[in-house]
């Protein structure tokens, strides 16, 4: 006699039946599998009736639990653009920050060596270099040798190198965060709104969330509204009067409007926007994937500019 | 007044010749449809623009598997403007699980079940169905998910929840296929696929209650 034990987990709680599909109180053994779940999915009434579930009781349970999954679901759901707003708010402001350390860095160093701080254009490689090296004379590559001979800076000493070092290593952490940041801000957008991330890029997309204040809020924006945020101060400057009303805000960024010439950029900006429009839309009302037509259909409105 | 019950639809009638199902939950309308009161029954008017099952009866199909009781499993089920007629008919004892992908469509739906007791709202996605693999079996697999592969989705669908013998109701929009064929061609290519694991029961196009729109009636194999 075979003694099959199924162990079944249903949202109603957790249920051990035989391959008759009879409840059975000994859980051990029991193996959970598509097996056992076939059973129990073809005698559902007959077992929930084993335990004194009439068909009527039994419905109005299931559609309990139903709504408390559906709303359990739904909130994690909508949460998490508010997740790329705070990330997305963080990255900016990292940023603006980075650029002041390295501002006050530069100078900093530049006092000890300016040979250097002069010839290193990249921020990010400066500090990294100067955590490492500290002191001018610390370096070893051959391309600094010459510049660091004959420095006119001034020399420091051990504790002041100590300083300088633990301030780049700051700073470069800062860097880490940034690009950690980054990933991050991508991954999201790609779980919550990817094809706003197809057409956009994942952090143009994320900062048009940030304007908005949220995916449900974009999503009812006119295409118009779109088109212009970030440009709210040139905006409102022509309303009251001043100035020429602006053709695109942040979506400037974007490479469809860099890649043309100016005197292209406005309509480009108005195509770009009502596709962002419906992308953003079909983000927040479906979870289809029709990024590449919405691609195709702008690069061809853009061709058919003359 | 004028009411008489459908001549081949159980729980379904013609109250001056509109179509209506009887109301589980008196004084209550969900979509804003009316109401019309006989003596202590109240009976809801049957969109039949908004509802493609009603369209089909209007188009005079002939083989309709949804009475008292049926269990139903409902792929795409969005606000519950059919499925509320669906859970009239089917009453106390029936019942619907609803599948559906979009949060904000769904959240309408969950007032509509709370009253009624015999619709369970599920978040899912229909090309999963291992995510929703604790539902039972079912009488009838309803499905109306405008998506490209939906008559594959509907197969899977049956081939885990649908009983032996079991029905299927598929509503076809021919734009959400292909674009640029003819809708004949395309509802004859559905019809191809659909062939390979139902026998098709009926079969009718809904203009012009809904343009370029058909619905199969199926049974398993």
């Amino acid at each position: 006699m075979n003694n099959m034990k199924y162990l079944i987990k249903h949202p109603l709680g957790e249920f051990v039946i035989n391959e008759n599909g009879k409840l059975i109180k000994d859980k051990n053994n029991a193996v959970q599998n598509e097996t056992g779940n076939k059973i129990f999915r073809g005698n559902f009434r007959n077992i929930m009736k084993q335990i004194g579930y009439s068909d009527e009781k039994l419905n109005s349970k299931l559609t309990e639990i139903g709504i408390q999954l559906t709303k359990q679901n739904i909130k994690q759901s909508v949460k998490k653009d508010k997740l790329i707003i705070q990330s997305m708010a963080a990255l900016e402001e990292i940023d603006k920050s980075i650029n002041i350390y390295i501002e006050r860095i530069r100078e900093w160093f530049g006092l000890h060596c300016p040979e250097l701080e002069n010839k290193i254009k990249s921020h990010e490689k400066l500090v990294k270099l100067i955590s490492e090296h500290g002191k001018r004379q610390n370096f070893k590559e051959d391309e600094f040798k010459d510049l660091i001979k004959n420095s006119i800076g001034i020399d420091i000493s051990d504790e002041d190198e100590k300083i300088l070092k633990k301030y780049s290593f700051f700073i470069n952490q800062s860097y880490e965060l940034r690009g950690y940041l980054e990933k991050y801000i991508d991954i999201l957008m790609k779980e919550v709104s990817p094809n706003l991330r197809e057409l956009a890029g994942p952090l143009l997309g994320a900062r048009l969330i940030l304007l908005g204040g949220g995916l449900d809020k974009l999503a009812k924006k006119p295409t118009s509204t779109i088109q212009l945020l970030g440009a709210e101060k040139a905006f409102f400057r022509f309303l009251k009067g001043k100035g020429k009303s602006p053709k695109f805000g942040i979506i400037y960024q974007s490479p469809y409007i860099q890649n043309v010439p100016f005197d292209k950029q406005g309509r480009v900006a108005r195509l770009l926007a009502s596709k962002l429009s419906m992308a953003i839309k079909i983000d927040y009302y479906s979870k289809e994937d029709k990024s590449k037509q919405l691609k195709k259909q702008l690069e061809q409105e853009i061709k058919g500019l003359k | 007044m004028k009411i008489k019950p459908h001549k081949k639809f159980e729980n379904i009638f013609l109250v001056n010749d509109k179509l209506c199902t009887k109301n589980l939950t008196k004084g209550k309308s969900v979509y804003g449809e009316k109401i019309i009161k006989i003596k202590n029954d109240e009976y809801r008017a049957w969109d039949l623009r908004r509802s493609k099952l009603a369209a089909a009866i209007k188009k005079n199909i002939q083989n309709i598997p949804i009475k008292k009781d049926t269990k139903i499993l409902y792929l795409g089920i969005a606000s519950g403007t059919t499925s509320s007629h669906l859970s009239d008919i089917i009453g106390k004892n029936g019942i619907i699980y609803g599948i559906e992908i979009s949060e904000r469509v769904l959240r309408e739906l969950l007032d509509v079940a709370k009253d009624r007791k015999n619709i369970v709202p599920i978040l899912a996605d229909a090309q999963t169905p291992e995510k929703y693999s604790w539902v039972e079996k079912v009488d009838v697999v309803y499905a109306d998910i405008a998506m490209r592969e939906q008559s594959d989705i509907l197969i899977r669908n049956c081939k885990i929840f649908l009983k032996d013998n079991g029905y299927a109701i598929i509503a076809i929009k021919a734009r959400s296929i292909d674009v640029t064929k003819p809708p004949k061609r395309i509802y004859d290519q559905q019809r191809k696929i659909l062939e390979k694991y139902f026998k098709v029961k009926d079969f009718v196009v809904l203009d012009p209650y809904e343009k370029d729109h058909c619905l199969f009636i199926l049974k398993k194999k």
